[in-house]
């Protein structure tokens, strides 16, 4: 055989180390920015451990701007990697973490806590500890989720088409979602707004503690995502090509799903739901790298989502005011335009499904 | 890969049998098409013999292993299929789709070694697609995508090909094409390759053995040449009201006319002008007698079609003009 050039796997592996700077960059930025001001090398001082002489700057970086940037970086991370995945099951461009019901599962969850609780222990605990940073509304989120990621491991387990279960997720979601306003319709008025406010969403409620966790969990989910990245390469092509190059598609199906729950769980236990940074993340990341190869695509996506959420987590607080804008309006108001340039621009989204 | 009393078919709330009583084998650098009509069961038989679907009844073995032995990694070792759907919708370079074939001789990463390169790269050579290495799927034509779906194939490096209407989307020189390369990787890797088609002239020229399936019968198998001399073929598309003729290998479309004429002149011009004459629903009479005659008189520069009838000559330049003739009178 004659000497040629083969094209190599590995797309601009550069791009992935610039998408790295530019987290650590936004990092750096959303820990300065705020409604407080603080000057750049105080930021980077308290940072750095060598400690600053304004005692409340310290403390306002520390408890409130760091936890509240990690947990930005590990909520795009997570969402934007459970995109990806369920994309790629379902075959489908609109899919997103949320597909499966996971997200409105923790919403009746929380639901269920907030509005039944005319008992006043709960309504004690809420107002002590906070809206998002109670524990007790954290918990009821991640066992609504948890009631559904097992209600649709069940199902995946028998039913065998992708498109089927798509459409059964998407059915749960729209049940739970109407139990949720039952509820509501029937519940005091005080109780309707606390939990509007958690359906908001905030990066800011999750304390130092809290984070760790989430930074746990988020970790294994993302571990179980680059697992089957090979898997995921194989069912671009189709089950029946993917079963037949030895791929074990009930057992990767699920261990897709699962991760994804996982992910998809945490964050919204921790921060309410936050959408449209799971359905555009990856299609940005497919942009960036211009290939299919998950091997590259996860840690692509998890870095441009944690650069996204960064951002929209800088603009929300709004430098220089009191005021915080709601999470979850930001993402979608900063994203889908951006979304809508990079698919008008690279016109390969018709060849990524 | 031999079947013995296979059955296949959908169990379902009722037990649906598609077809039953299979018996063949596929042997080591044959080249094996499997013809019949649409709905015969010709996919079924490839997704029970690909171990996608079970048997109703009876026992795929490959290598003397019945195929519910092999587990789905080392099936993927033995065997491998292209299927009739299009690959479209993925934004892989040719070389890393037909990199994707070494899926069960790679680690969990689907890292590859020099020897998957080289196989890999030894694929893309066979199929004579090493100059599309760079370029994307989606850009590639139907028949360039096929290749490169069979490249995967053998990249994946099984002593089993099983293609399923690997020409079906295809035009006429793709089609010839295609199953010349796998007659020539049949020959020169000792593969065996089973490909369904219901393309009859192109399995006639290039099977080593034709595996002919129909509702009414048992699954006949043979060399192409003694199915028609047999008059297998004959029988079964009678069967459906197609007449088959044995001697060119082809359907006959038209039924024989009402209107009788007899034709003379050097064969290449007779067989195309009869051809003619038959779709304007005449009958070609062998013998001399009373019917309108046409000769063809081949001079050096054109051909010249002369029309008799009671006692009246016409000539014509072509065969478009001598059908607007007829067509009048």
């Amino acid at each position: 055989m004659e000497k040629r050039n083969w094209p190599s796997l590995v797309p601009r592996f550069s791009l992935l180390g610039g998408i790295g700077l530019a987290v650590l960059f936004f990092f750096v930025i959303d820990l300065v920015l705020g409604s407080v001001r603080i000057p750049f090398s105080e930021v980077i001082n308290i940072l750095l451990g060598t400690g600053s002489e304004n005692k409340a700057w310290e403390s306002i970086v520390l408890k409130i701007r760091l936890p509240k940037a990690i947990t930005a970086i590990l909520a795009g991370a997570a969402l934007s990697v459970g995109g990806l995945q369920m994309q790629t099951l379902f075959r489908n461009p609109l899919a997103g973490p949320s597909v499966l019901g996971i997200t409105s599962g923790a919403s009746l969850g929380v639901a269920a806590v907030m509005l039944t609780s005319g008992n006043a222990a709960t309504l004690y605990a809420i107002k002590e500890m906070g809206i998002t940073g109670s524990w007790l509304i954290v918990g009821a989120s991640i066992l609504g989720s948890a009631t559904i990621l097992l209600l649709i491991l069940g199902i995946s387990f028998k039913v065998k088409d992708n498109v089927v279960l798509l459409i059964v997720g998407l059915m749960l979601a729209n049940i739970t979602i109407s139990i949720v306003s039952i509820w509501q319709y029937f519940s005091n008025p005080d109780l309707i707004r606390d939990y509007i406010m958690w359906t908001f969403g905030s990066l800011g409620g999750v304390t130092s503690n809290q984070a760790l966790v989430l930074a746990i969990v988020v970790l294994i989910g993302l571990i179980m995502a680059f697992l089957v990245s090979k898997p995921l390469n194989a069912l671009l092509l189709g089950e029946n090509y993917a079963s037949s190059m030895g791929m074990n598609v009930n057992f990767t199906r699920i261990f897709i799903i699962a991760g994804t729950s996982i992910l998809a769980g945490a964050v919204t236990g921790f921060c309410g739901p936050i959408g449209f940074v799971g359905i555009a993340v990856p299609h940005l990341a497919r942009a960036i790298l211009n290939t299919s190869d998950h091997k590259f695509l996860i840690p692509c996506t998890c870095l441009a989502g944690a650069v996204v959420l960064l951002i929209c987590d800088i603009i929300a607080q709004m430098p220089g005011s009191n005021m915080t804008l709601p999470i979850n309006a930001i993402t979608a108001l900063i994203g889908s335009p951006v979304v809508i340039w990079v698919i008008l621009k690279s016109r390969n989204l018709r060849n990524s499904f | 890969m031999t079947t013995s009393d296979l059955a296949i078919g959908y169990k379902g709330k009722e037990l649906k049998e598609v077809s039953k009583n299979l018996n063949f084998s596929l042997k080591a650098g044959e080249l094996v098409c499997l013809l019949g009509p649409n709905g015969v069961g010709k996919s079924t038989l490839m997704r029970t013999m690909a171990g996608v679907q079970k048997p109703l009844k009876g026992l795929v073995e490959i290598e003397g292993k019945s195929l519910n032995q092999y587990k789905s990694r080392d099936l993927a070792k033995v065997l491998s299929i292209v299927l009739t759907e299009r690959i479209t919708n993925t934004n892989f370079s040719v070389y890393a789709l037909v990199a994707m074939g070494r899926y069960p001789h790679t680690g969990w990463m689907g890292g590859l070694t020099t020897t998957d390169e080289q196989k890999v790269q030894w694929a893309l050579y066979s199929t004579g697609m090493e100059d599309f290495a760079n370029r994307k799927v989606h850009e590639l034509s139907d028949g360039e995508r096929q290749k490169v779906m069979i490249a995967r194939a053998l990249a994946q490096d099984t002593p089993i090909i099983l293609l399923d209407e690997p020409t079906a989307h295809l035009d006429l020189p793709n089609r010839v094409e295609i199953v010349r390369l796998l007659r020539k990787l049949a020959k020169t890797t000792g593969k065996a390759i089973l490909l369904s088609t219901h393309e009859l002239d192109l399995a006639l020229q290039g099977a080593d053995k034709i595996m002919l399936m129909h509702p009414c019968f048992d699954l006949t198998c043979g060399v192409p040449e003694d199915l028609v001399l047999s008059g297998v073929f004959e029988d079964t598309f009678k069967r459906d009201g197609f007449d088959f003729d044995k001697i060119t290998g082809r359907f006959l479309i038209h039924q024989p006319g009402e209107k009788k004429i007899t034709l003379k002149g050097n064969p290449l011009y007779e067989h195309w002008t009869r051809q003619a004459l038959e779709r304007e629903n005449y009958s070609i009479v062998e013998k001399e007698g009373d019917y309108p005659n046409i000769e063809i008189f081949d001079t050096k520069n054109r051909a010249i079609w002369q029309y008799t009838a009671k006692e009246k000559t016409h000539e014509f330049h072509s065969i478009g003009k001598l059908m607007e003739f007829l067509r009048k009178h």
